[in-house]
C-alpha cells in the first residue's frame, strides 16, 4: 500500500471519528435540554440502613461516612432553599445504625433537629439512642437535659438528664450549677443547698463563688466561710 | 545395595475421563527394571503411557496399584529425590528468573550450601554451554537453551539416576548430538539414565537397553543388540564388474531382485547358508565382491512392526 | 531453608505482577483523595480520613490477596514449573507453605506502604500519632491472611475462575456471619437453623477482625477479646493451610 493511500485512509478514519464524537455531543446536549424524570429525592432517604448493610460487607464505617456527608449536603441545600428537613431524622438514623459510635452525629444532628428543624421529638429520640449506646459519654444526657430545659420546659426530665451528665467524666463545669438550679426549681431545696455548698467549696474561681453565694442566699442560706460554718 | 535403579511391580494407573468420570486404564501391570549404570531408552507411540510412567516415577501422580522403587527406596519419601535428576517434556521455567537464579533455586531446594552450590552451578552452566547466558532472563532463552538449562538443573545435585522425558524433542541435529554426548558422559560417571524418546536413531546410538511401551503394556524390554540380532532379515552382497545376465545364469539363492547402482550390483540372500552358496558361485565365476553386510532390522522397523501388531483402542491418555 | 527458597521465589514472582502496582497506586491515590472528601464534613476530617484509609487498605489488600492467591498453585501446575519443584526432595506441604508465606510477605509490604501513608496523613489531621492504627492494620493483615488461605485452598484443586468465585463468595458470606446467625435464630424450623448454624461455624467470621470502629472512635479495647480474635484468625488460617496441604498431597499433577 502506498504512503498516499495510507494517509488517505488515516485521514478518513480521523474524519469519521470526529463525526461520531460531534454526534455524541450533539445528542447529549439535546438530551440534557429535555425534561427528565427526577426520582423523588426524599423517598430514597427513608430506606433503612439495615436493608443495604449486607452489601457493605464489613465496610460500614465508610458507608456511614458517606451517608453523613450526604446528610450535610442535604442540610446545606435545604438551608439555602425551603429550610424544611423532612427526611433529616431518617438520614441521621441511618448513619448511626451503620456507625453507632459516631458521637458527632448525635450531637450535631440532634442540635439541628431540635433548634433549626423544629423536630424536637425526633431530636429526643436520637439523643436517647446516643445515651443508651454511650453510657460513658456526657454529651447525649447533657444535650437532652438542655433540650428538656429550653424547649420542652420539662424541668424534672431536664434535671434527670443533667444529673446523669454531671456524673460522667469530661462534662463542662457549668453542668453542676445547672443541676443545682434545677434541684431548687423542682422543690428539692435541701439537695440544692448541698450542691451549691459543694460547688462553692470545690472552686477557686471567684465569680463562681459569688454565684454560689447568691444562689444559697436565695435559698435562705448565708454562707460565712470565714467564721468556719 | 539394590542393583536396580528403577523397579516397578504390577504398576497400574487409571484416569477418570469425561463427564461421567469413566475409569480408563492407561498402564497395565507394568513390570519395569532398569539396572544401575545403564542407559535405558523408553519407547512408545504417542499415548502409550511413557510420560505417565515417568510422572509416576517422579511422584507427580500416584499409582492406582502396584509398587515403585527408585534406587532401592520407596518413592513416597522425598529424600530419595535428592539422588534423582529430572527433566520433564517441553520444560517451562519461571520467566522472571535468569539461568543462574533458576539453578540457584533448584540448588536451595536440594539443601545445598551456598559455596558448593555456586561452584556447581558454574560447572554445570559451563558443561551445557550456557555460561554466557547465565544472567539472561529465561524468557529470552531459545528452545535449545531451555532444554540445556533443564538438563543442568537436573544434574545440580549430583544425582545417581537421571530421568529425562523426551530430552531431544524440538532440538536441531546439533542439539541432539550435544544431548547424546552429555548422556554418554553421564554414563561414564556411573550414573543411570532413563529417558523416553520418539527419535529412534538417537536411542539406537546410545542406549544399552530399551523398553517398548504400547497401549500401556511393556511389549519388549532388553538389550538392544539382543532384540535386533535375532532378526537378521537378509544379507546384502555388493559386487562389481558383473552384469545381470551373468548373475541370473548363476541361479543364486536370492531373496530379492538384484539392484543395479552405478557400476555395482546389490544382491540379497535370505540367510547365512544362502550366503555361503552364493559366495562360492560368485567366486567360481570370478565376480568381484565388494562387501557383505547383514541387514538387521532397524529399531525403527522393529518398533513399527510391534506397533502395527498391537490393536490401538482410541481415547487412552498419555 | 527449602520453604524459604519457595517463599522468596513466590515473592519475586508476585512483585513482577503489574496488577499489584496498579492496585497499590490506586489505593494510595484514594487514601490521598480522602482529604478532598473529608473537607465536605464539618469537623470530622480525621475520622473520615482514617475510615476511608483503613477501608481502602482492607479492600485493596483483599483484592491483591484474591487475585494473586487464586493463581498461586494453579499457575505452577498449568505452566508445569511445579514438575521441577516436586521432583526435588521437598514435601508437597512445603510447597504450599512456601507459596502461602510468599504471598503473605507481598501483602505485608503492601500493607506497610499503604499503612505508612495513612499513618502520616492521620498524624497531620489528628495532631498526634495514631499508634492504635497499627493495631487496626494488624487485624486487617490477619483478615488478609485468612483470605489468602481460602484462595490457596481453592487454588490447590480448581481453576482460577472458580477459585475467585468461591473466595469472593466466602468473603461476602463471612462478613454476613452475625446476620446469618440472627436469621437462623428467628426461623422456627430446626433443620434450617442447624444448616445455617453449621455454615456459620464452618465459614470464617470476618467481623472478628474489624476493630476500626473502636480504634477510630477512641473506644476502650477489651484485651481478652482482642487476643481471642487474633487466635481465631491464626487458628482458622492454620486450618485452611492444613486443608490445602492435605488436598494437594494426594492430587495427581496431570
Amino acid at each position: 500500500m502506498s504512503y498516499l493511500t495510507k494517509m488517505k485512509m488515516r485521514c478518513s478514519l480521523f474524519f469519521l471519528l470526529s463525526l461520531c464524537l460531534i454526534g455524541v455531543w450533539m445528542v447529549e446536549w439535546d438530551l440534557d435540554r429535555k425534561p427528565k424524570f427526577q426520582p423523588d429525592e426524599e423517598s430514597s432517604y427513608w430506606i433503612p440502613a439495615e436493608w443495604f448493610r449486607p452489601f457493605l460487607v464489613g465496610y460500614e464505617l465508610i458507608g456511614a461516612d458517606f451517608l453523613w456527608l450526604q446528610t450535610i449536603q442535604y442540610v446545606g441545600r435545604h438551608l439555602l432553599t425551603d429550610r424544611k428537613f423532612p427526611s433529616l431524622y431518617p438520614q441521621l438514623l441511618r448513619v448511626v445504625t451503620l456507625d453507632p459510635y459516631f458521637v458527632d452525629v448525635y450531637r450535631l444532628g440532634g442540635l439541628f433537629l431540635a433548634y433549626t428543624g423544629n423536630q424536637v421529638d425526633e431530636a429526643v429520640s436520637l439523643w436517647k439512642k446516643g445515651a443508651d449506646l454511650h453510657p460513658d459519654r456526657w454529651e447525649p444526657p447533657h444535650d437532652l437535659g438542655i433540650l428538656y430545659y429550653l424547649l420542652k420546659k420539662d424541668y424534672p426530665q431536664a434535671l434527670y438528664w443533667l444529673e446523669k451528665a454531671n456524673g460522667l467524666p469530661g462534662r463542662p463545669e457549668y453542668v453542676s450549677r445547672f443541676v443545682a438550679r434545677l434541684l431548687a426549681s423542682t422543690g428539692q431545696k435541701e439537695t440544692a443547698i448541698e450542691m451549691w455548698i459543694k460547688i462553692y467549696d470545690q472552686t477557686d474561681v471567684s465569680w463562681v463563688k459569688d454565684i454560689a453565694r447568691r444562689e444559697l442566699a436565695k435559698l435562705g442560706v448565708h454562707l460565712r466561710r470565714e467564721e468556719g460554718r | 545395595m539394590d542393583s536396580q535403579a528403577i523397579s516397578t511391580k504390577d504398576l497400574c494407573k487409571d484416569f477418570r475421563v469425561g463427564f461421567a468420570m469413566r475409569k480408563v486404564r492407561v498402564l497395565h501391570g507394568l513390570n519395569l527394571e532398569v539396572q544401575r549404570g545403564e542407559i535405558f531408552g523408553y519407547l512408545g507411540p504417542n499415548g502409550a503411557g511413557k510420560t505417565t510412567t515417568i510422572k509416576l516415577l517422579m511422584g507427580l501422580i500416584f499409582p492406582s496399584s502396584g509398587q515403585i522403587s527408585l534406587l532401592g527406596e520407596e518413592i513416597d519419601k522425598p529424600p530419595v529425590r535428592s539422588r534423582i535428576g529430572f527433566l520433564p517434556e517441553n520444560p517451562y521455567f519461571y520467566d522472571h528468573l535468569t539461568g543462574w537464579e533458576l539453578m540457584d533455586y533448584c540448588g536451595r531446594l536440594l539443601g545445598m550450601e551456598k559455596a558448593p552450590r555456586a561452584s556447581r552451578i558454574t560447572e554445570l552452566l559451563e558443561r551445557v554451554g550456557l555460561r554466557e547466558a547465565a544472567h539472561t532472563p529465561l524468557r529470552k532463552y531459545s528452545k535449545g537453551m531451555v532444554q540445556r538449562i533443564g538438563l543442568a538443573q537436573a544434574l545440580i545435585g549430583h544425582p545417581e539416576l537421571v530421568i529425562l522425558d523426551e530430552p531431544m524433542s524440538g532440538l536441531d541435529p546439533i542439539g541432539r548430538k550435544e544431548v547424546r554426548d552429555l548422556i554418554l558422559s553421564l554414563k561414564e560417571e556411573g550414573k543411570t539414565i532413563f529417558f523416553s524418546s520418539h527419535i529412534l536413531p538417537d536411542v539406537e546410538m546410545i542406549c544399552d537397553r530399551v523398553g517398548i511401551l504400547i497401549d500401556g503394556r511393556l511389549k519388549e524390554a532388553g538389550v538392544l543388540e539382543e532384540l535386533l540380532e535375532t532378526r537378521v532379515e537378509s544379507i546384502e552382497i555388493t559386487v562389481r564388474e558383473a552384469n545381470l545376465g551373468v548373475l541370473s545364469r548363476l541361479q543364486l539363492p536370492l531373496s530379492a531382485q538384484p539392484l543395479q547402482r552405478g557400476g555395482k550390483i546389490l544382491l540379497s540372500v535370505p540367510h547365512e547358508q544362502a550366503l555361503q552358496d552364493a559366495l562360492s558361485r560368485l567366486m567360481r565365476e570370478g565376480v568381484r565382491i565388494v562387501s557383505i553386510v547383514p541387514q538387521k532390522e532397524t529399531l525403527e522397523e522393529y518398533f513399527l512392526k510391534e506397533v502395527q501388531l498391537s490393536p490401538r483402542p482410541s481415547g487412552e491418555g498419555k | 531453608m527449602k520453604v524459604l527458597a519457595i517463599v522468596l521465589n513466590t515473592f519475586k514472582e508476585a512483585v513482577r505482577d503489574k496488577i499489584l502496582y496498579a492496585i497499590l497506586i490506586f489505593a494510595l491515590f484514594l487514601i490521598g483523595g480522602s482529604v478532598v472528601l473529608a473537607a465536605l464534613s464539618i469537623g470530622q476530617e480525621a475520622k473520615i480520613i482514617q475510615d476511608l484509609g483503613l477501608s481502602c487498605i482492607s479492600l485493596f489488600g483483599t483484592l491483591i490477596a484474591i487475585f494473586l492467591g487464586i493463581g498461586l498453585v494453579y499457575k505452577e501446575i498449568e505452566k508445569r514449573t511445579l514438575y521441577i519443584l516436586i521432583s526435588k526432595p521437598i514435601y508437597r506441604g512445603q510447597f504450599i507453605l512456601g507459596k502461602y508465606f510468599g504471598l503473605s510477605l507481598v501483602l505485608l509490604i503492601n500493607l506497610a506502604v499503604m499503612g505508612t501513608g495513612l499513618f502520616l496523613l492521620s498524624r497531620v489531621y489528628l495532631g498526634k500519632w495514631p499508634w492504635l492504627q497499627i493495631l487496626a492494620l494488624a487485624f486487617i493483615y490477619l483478615e488478609l491472611l485468612v483470605i489468602t488461605g481460602i484462595a490457596i485452598l481453592f487454588s490447590s484443586f480448581t481453576t482460577p475462575t472458580l477459585s475467585a468465585i468461591f473466595t469472593l463468595s466466602i468473603f461476602f458470606i463471612g462478613h454476613l456471619s452475625p446476620d446469618l446467625k440472627l436469621f437462623a435464630a428467628r426461623f422456627g424450623r430446626p433443620s434450617s437453623r442447624f444448616f445455617i448454624d453449621f455454615l456459620y461455624y464452618l465459614l470464617p467470621n470476618f467481623r472478628h477482625f474489624h476493630w476500626e470502629s473502636s480504634i477510630v472512635h477512641g473506644r476502650p479495647l477489651d484485651h481478652a477479646i482482642l487476643i481471642q480474635s487474633a487466635s481465631y484468625g491464626l487458628l482458622y488460617g492454620a486450618s485452611l493451610l492444613l486443608s490445602a496441604i492435605l488436598i494437594f498431597a494426594r492430587r495427581d499433577l496431570k
